[in-house]
Order: structure tokens, then C-alpha cells, then sequence
């Protein structure tokens, strides 16, 4: 499943980079994570999800497999599992800012999800998906006005 | 499916006093046509399971001045073939007759619709269209929540864990307030509906509007108010072109998730369609 968000932060592009590219920082800025901790270039944690009476805990790990900071694009990998309902995912995220100040800031995410979490279809998905990453941007903004 | 633990009180109190036990883990059963299939596909595990079938008073249907009370535990069958329920208003008698199939409506319930918060079921639709108001209580309190407050988003209302829904009330109606409630059944007639609409009004001497409420379903994360919709119509004769207008504002106010049933755009604009032929049958 593709996904793509386009998110405008009103800060220059240097700062925006920075802060995405401290990983745990940024990880914490994830709505629902807990327990984030950097292990060499991995950061792991756990990312917690409700959809209704529906409850995720997914337990995995991120890491940044390219970087250009010239250019200001990355590509993350991450793999998580869920130990509440059974299932995985794994997923492909490019980042990409362009401009400054106000830098805009575009995530293509390519996720597979495989497991019991499939079934809670993908507009579901797509949804929860659009909200932590407006709750991601919100904290991602507060975060770099304060550096 | 997992095992959980299986408790049926007898009394209310009871009830609510095992839900205060362990809120976070514990899952109220009603009809369970919605939670036993969550829990045989594992998508919910509770610890334990509180079923309320010997409720009884919470399966009551009242009607009097103030308007109409239903019971949480009241059945759609029984809902639709309510006498109290078609002379408040014929058109949620029929919401009540449109949900699913025959078998589910016998078995499942208008407080486990509710709370399961799904934005296509047919009864929160006509509901909001209707002013309805939850009670729920926890054993701490009781507390009234006007329906345009209770849904937050797919799948979840504004009821904390341990508080359980016990009734809807709804106001006595204008005087010849006129409802309908159209559902857009594209696929299947048990299916979900691509969008319904259910819509209310009341007009003066001369035709004009004096009440008018438009709930939309499966339009949005929620069952949604065409409020700017509702406001355009009233002072207005109901006609052509007050329709057509209401009938746009009320596509605009949509907010669809796309699915098997139709993409964002398809369903807004059908939205807007079946919002002006709900109007022009009750104008």
C-alpha cells in the first residue's frame, strides 16, 4: 500500500533536516511510540495504535538506509510486529524537503502489512496512517521552533 | 478465538460495578453481532466479556409527551414493529426495518450499533437527524451526551471504558415535522449503504421552513450534520432551487473515506444526489 503526505513546517530547511534526521527525536515525535531507544543506527521502540476497541502494539525497529543531506531526501526502513493481535508490517519511507522557510516536508511510504492487521482493510489503515503523521508534523514543528 | 472469561449479571448495578473492576480489558456484550465477529477474528481480546441479555429494562421502548425513549438493549426487529416507535415517527421505523438482514436485526441491538460506531449503520443517522441523546452511565455517574458529540471518529465515540450506554431519548418532534431516511444500496440490500441520508423538516402556513435537520451516513469518519445546509433551508419555501442549494452544502459538508463502496469524490457527489431526493420527498 502507497501513501503520500505532504506536510509544510514554517522553519528553514536546515533545521527541519536536523530534526528529522535525529532519528530517536524524531521517533518520539511519532504519536503512540514509547520506548525509544537508539542502538547504534537502529532506533527501536514501540508504537502504540487504537482503532476502536481495536489495540495495536507494534514492536519494531527503524533505521536510515540512504541519506543525501545535499539534496535533503532519505529513505527509512522500518519493520514492526504486534504482539496484541498478531501481524507485521514493513515499510519503505522516502523523505523529501524542498524549500525553507516554510520548508515542505513530502513522506512516500510504501507499507506491507501482512497478518490479522490486514484485516482491518485499507481505508482503515490509509486513516490511521493520515493521523499520526499530522500528529508527527505537529510535534516535528514544535520541535524545531524550540531549537 | 481467545478465552475470556464470561460474567451476566443480573442487575444493572452489577454491571456497571464488574465494568469498573477492569474497564481497559473488559467488552460488553449486547447482540454481538458486531464484537463476536472482532473476536473470532482476533481482532479484540478481552480478558472478559460482561454479556447483558437479563437486563430486561434495558430493552424498554417508551413514548409520551417529552418525546420517545429506547432502550439500549432494544432489537432493530423489535424497534421497526414498535407501535410507540412508527407513531413518533414512521421514518425511523423504517431506519430500523432498512438495517441489514432480518437475522441480524432480530439479534442485534441500537446501543451495540451505536457504540460499535460504525459511519455507515442506518439507526445513528436518523438518530441525530432526530435531536436523540445518549445516557450512559458509569458507577461513578450519569451522563447525557447530545448525539452530535458522541461519535469522534471510525469505530470510537466519547464513552469512557467504564461507562455503558443505557438509552436514547428523543424530543417530541415540531408540530408536522415531516422525516425520511434514504439509504443508497448500489450493491447488495444487506450491504452497507454508499451513503444515506436522513432528513427532517417543519414548515409554517406559508411553506415556509421553520425546522430542518440533514444527517448524512457514510459520508465522513462520522455521521455527519449538514449544518450550513440546514441553516440555508430555514425562512425558505422548499423548493427547486432551496433544495439544490441545501443539496450542495450538503455534499460540501462531506468528508468520504474511500472504499469497495466508492471513492471520496463518487460519494460526496451522491451525497449531495440522495440528500436533494430525501428533500423532495418530504417538502
Amino acid at each position: 500500500m502507497k501513501l503520500e503526505h505532504v506536510v509544510s513546517i514554517d522553519a528553514p530547511r536546515s533545521r527541519v533536516w536536523a530534526g528529522l534526521m535525529d532519528l530517536p527525536a524524531a521517533a518520539r515525535c511519532v504519536p503512540g511510540a514509547r520506548d525509544i531507544a537508539a542502538d547504534g543506527d537502529v532506533v527501536r521502540g514501540t508504537l502504540e495504535v487504537r482503532v476502536g476497541p481495536v489495540r495495536l502494539s507494534l514492536a519494531g525497529s527503524v533505521i536510515v538506509e540512504q541519506r543525501d543531506d545535499i539534496a535533503g531526501t532519505a529513505r527509512l526502513r522500518a519493520d514492526a510486529a504486534d504482539q496484541r493481535i498478531g501481524g507485521a508490517l514493513r515499510a519503505f519511507v522516502d523523505l523529501a524537503v524542498t524549500g525553507d522557510g516554510p520548508t515542505q516536508l513530502r513522506v512516500s511510504t510504501d507499507v506491507a502489512i501482512l497478518g490479522r492487521i490486514g484485516e482491518l482493510g485499507q481505508p482503515l489503515i490509509a486513516r490511521q496512517a493520515d493521523k499520526v503523521l499530522a500528529g508527527f508534523a505537529d510535534c516535528l514543528r514544535k520541535t524545531v521552533a524550540a531549537t | 478465538m481467545r478465552p475470556f472469561e464470561y460474567l451476566e449479571p443480573e442487575t444493572l448495578d452489577e454491571a456497571l460495578a464488574l465494568l469498573a473492576e477492569d474497564p481497559d480489558d473488559t467488552l460488553v456484550l449486547a447482540g454481538g453481532t458486531s464484537l463476536v465477529i472482532l473476536m473470532k477474528q482476533e481482532l479484540v481480546r478481552p480478558a472478559r466479556v460482561i454479556g447483558l441479555r437479563k437486563l430486561a429494562q434495558l430493552r424498554a421502548i417508551r413514548s409520551g409527551d417529552a418525546g420517545l425513549t429506547i432502550g439500549a438493549l432494544a432489537t432493530h426487529g423489535s424497534l421497526a414493529r414498535a407501535s410507540d416507535v412508527n407513531a413518533f415517527s414512521p421514518a425511523l421505523a423504517a431506519t430500523f426495518a432498512a438495517v441489514a438482514t432480518v437475522r441480524i436485526r432480530e439479534q442485534a441491538t441500537v446501543g451495540g450499533n451505536i457504540v460499535h460506531a460504525d459511519p455507515s449503520q442506518d439507526p445513528p443517522v436518523t438518530l441525530l437527524a432526530l435531536d436523540a441523546t445518549a445516557v450512559a452511565m458509569s458507577k461513578a455517574r450519569a451522563r447525557r451526551i447530545p448525539f452530535d458529540e458522541l461519535f469522534v471518529d471510525v469505530f470510537e465515540t466519547s464513552l469512557e471504558p467504564d461507562e455503558l450506554l443505557l438509552r436514547v431519548e428523543l424530543p417530541a418532534l415540531p408540530v408536522g415535522a415531516r422525516a425520511t431516511y434514504k439509504k443508497f444500496l448500489p450493491n447488495t440490500l444487506d450491504d452497507y449503504a454508499t451513503v444515506a441520508v436522513a432528513a427532517v423538516v417543519a414548515t409554517d402556513a406559508d411553506g415556509r421552513c421553520t425546522h430542518a435537520r440533514i444527517a448524512l451516513g457514510g459520508a465522513g469518519p462520522v455521521p455527519l450534520r449538514a449544518h450550513d445546509a440546514e441553516r440555508s433551508l430555514v425562512g425558505r419555501r422548499l423548493d427547486d432551487r432551496s433544495i439544490t442549494e441545501a443539496a450542495a452544502l450538503a455534499a460540501a459538508a462531506t468528508d468520504p473515506i474511500a472504499d469497495l463502496r466508492g471513492s471520496a469524490r463518487y460519494k460526496r457527489a451522491m451525497a449531495g444526489v440522495w440528500t436533494e431526493r430525501a428533500l423532495r420527498e418530504i417538502a
